[in-house]
């Protein structure tokens, strides 16, 4: 059969059709992905500030989330697991061996709450940021004041998804 | 909050002291912009101001964490302390008049206040701040450290003044009393030791006092010769130039005792005549004008040619200055008054003659006042500004009459007016 046979150019342009549709496919899996680089700057680096679908992409992918937990673990000063918290009146308390996490409510701004975090051991490392979890919920991120004696106080509103969390007792803990 | 509202002088504009409100005790004071989630960075200079064993503000309220909300941004530094202390201070006067108090200064913990940087900045964007928003400027005042050079005595009509001290501050603003007094009150302490002090005889507090001034040095008697001197100005100006512990001590004793040296009392008496006429155009002919003892208010119907007032001195050891101050439109009215004199000595106290070229129509005022103490004031006298034109209630005249009070003089106010 001659090259240039009208069978064959059609076998040539089916092939071709085919691989162009596989190149396709596999850029958008690999466009979908969330790229670790990414995780570990979410992690890692205060400065990062994560695209707003960011967590409609963890949610898509199994394989993002389970790197996520372990370079929290892995990355993490302090883990305060679920069912650590007590609550004594106005105040939501978490305790662990390495740290305090209180949460208090605002007697003068009752829509606003003061977050407490002190570590014991004040010559440990000071953390810099916290991540906080919802049982089936994606991590949220926030960054905290420089540590002063081991302590450090933020100020936030009572409907700021952090606080909703941390008022959660099924919630999950991460200093970093 | 109470009456008194308290700004912040910041070199951008007055930040008020919007409010202030307990917190639990385990919460670190925090300041906020506004009533927002924000707790600004000087929040913990504030707290540190605030909580004992460093903090002052606990001492006066027996409380150790507060949110105060203030309506612009507060940077670093430790200026904004005045005026949060005085913010605390207010709150235990609910029932302190209405007024404005606007204030630079740091707080040491022995609560005087120190020096701070760029108050002309700050006046001037106070300035700003006064023609933008309606303020009663005769409801305000301004409290700097008095060791502020060049200090304006007022600033738009609202008085100015160098404060040395919380203690100064307090009595200013007429906050002084046992909640204020630099301590928590403990309410059977202060009785026991105000009948404690009854107990001193007179004798016995100025041997006292004769033994301090041995013992602290010979800066006693050469202040208490600028004193004598009847030199005020410079003795204040001394006084205010302490620093460190014994510095203070010295001069805070010295004014102790210019305070207990002070004469008191009913020192002077007023007498006065009115000159009166049918018409202006009679003021010009002695055989047409009579002469009628004053009384506070004239209502007749003449016209008051002339005024002639003078006041005695009950105790001829004493001296007395003073100024007479003509306000034909009201006091305090105009920018400055028509007329003000010095009047003449005389052998038992001072005499003011004031021939009218402008007469007194309604509402005219005429104010005297005088100053007695051990001896007659030499050289500059700022004080009179305020007392001349404020009214007797307001704290500039109250300001006023205590910083000469407390370099050993009395103050004494005769007003006329027409009616």
């Amino acid at each position: 059969m001659p090259a240039d046979s009208p069978v064959n150019e059609l076998a040539l342009a089916a092939i071709e059709a085919d691989a162009q549709a596989k190149a396709l496919r596999t850029s958008r899996n690999e466009l979908n992905k969330i790229p670790f680089s990414m995780l570990y700057a979410f992690v890692n680096d205060p400065q990062f500030i994560p695209p707003l679908d960011f967590n409609a992409q963890i949610n898509a992918d199994n394989d993002a989330q389970q790197n996520l937990d372990l370079l929290l673990e892995k990355a993490s000063l302090v883990h305060m697991p679920m069912l650590a918290a007590a609550s004594s009146g106005d105040s939501i308390l978490r305790e662990t061996d390495a740290a305090t996490i209180r949460l208090t409510a605002s007697r003068a701004e009752p829509e606003q709450v003061y977050l407490q975090i002190q570590m014991k051991d004040v010559d440990a490392p000071m953390p810099s940021r916290l991540f906080v979890r919802k049982s089936g919920e994606q991590w949220i991120r926030m960054n905290l004041s420089e540590f002063v004696d081991a302590k450090v106080q933020e100020l936030l509103a009572a409907n700021d998804p952090v606080t909703q969390a941390l008022n959660a007792p099924d919630s999950e803990v991460y200093l970093r | 909050m109470s009456g008194i509202t308290v700004h912040i002088l910041t070199t951008n504009a007055p930040a008020t002291i919007q409010r202030i409100r307990e917190e639990d005790s385990h919460v670190a004071s925090v300041i906020c912009l506004d009533g927002r989630a924000e707790a600004l960075p000087v929040s913990a200079a504030y707290d540190a101001f605030v909580r004992k064993p460093i903090g002052i503000v606990e001492k006066l309220t027996g409380h150790n964490s507060y949110r105060m909300d203030v309506s612009a941004r507060v940077d670093g530094g430790r200026s904004w302390q005045l005026a949060a202390y005085l913010a605390h201070a207010a709150l235990l006067h609910a029932d302190a008049r209405p007024r404005h108090v606007f204030a630079t200064g740091e707080v040491d913990d022995a609560l005087n206040v120190r020096a701070v940087e760029h108050i002309p900045e700050k006046l001037k964007a106070l300035s700003i701040f006064l023609e933008e928003n309606d303020i009663p400027h005769d409801q305000s005042v301004i409290l700097v450290p008095a060791s502020t050079e060049n200090l304006p005595s007022s600033l738009d009509g609202i008085p100015v003044f160098g404060v040395g001290s919380i203690q100064d501050a307090m009595e200013i603003l007429q906050l002084v009393d046992h909640k204020t007094s630099g301590a928590k009150a403990v309410p059977n302490s202060i009785p026991a030791r105000r009948t404690g002090r009854k107990r001193w005889s007179k004798w016995v507090a100025l041997f006292s006092i004769i033994g301090f001034l041995f013992w602290f040095g010979a800066d006693f008697a050469r202040w208490q010769a600028i004193s004598n001197q009847g030199r005020a100005v410079e003795l204040e100006e001394v006084l205010s130039r302490s620093s460190g512990l014994i510095d203070t001590l010295r001069t805070r004793t010295f004014r102790r005792w210019l305070s207990f040296s002070r004469p008191k009392g009913d020192l002077v008496k007023f007498d006065g005549v009115a000159s009166v006429a049918l018409d202006a155009a009679s003021c010009q002919h002695a055989r047409n004008i009579t002469r009628r003892p004053i009384t506070e208010t004239h209502s007749g119907p003449e016209t008051v040619c002339e005024i002639e007032m003078g006041a005695y001195l009950v105790d001829p050891n004493l001296k007395v200055v003073g100024r007479m101050a003509y306000w034909p439109y009201g006091l305090g009215v105009s920018d400055r008054a028509a007329r003000t004199m010095r009047g003449h000595d005389q052998p038992n106290g001072r005499t003011w003659v004031l021939p009218f070229d402008d007469v007194p129509g309604p509402g005219a005022v005429v104010r005297l006042v005088t100053i007695t103490g051990m001896s007659a004031i030499q050289g500059p006298q700022p004080w009179y500004q305020d007392l001349l034109r404020a009214k007797q209630t307001s704290p500039a005249f109250i300001a006023a009459r205590h910083r000469i009070e407390r370099l050993g003089y009395s103050v004494a106010v005769k007003d006329w007016s027409r009616k």
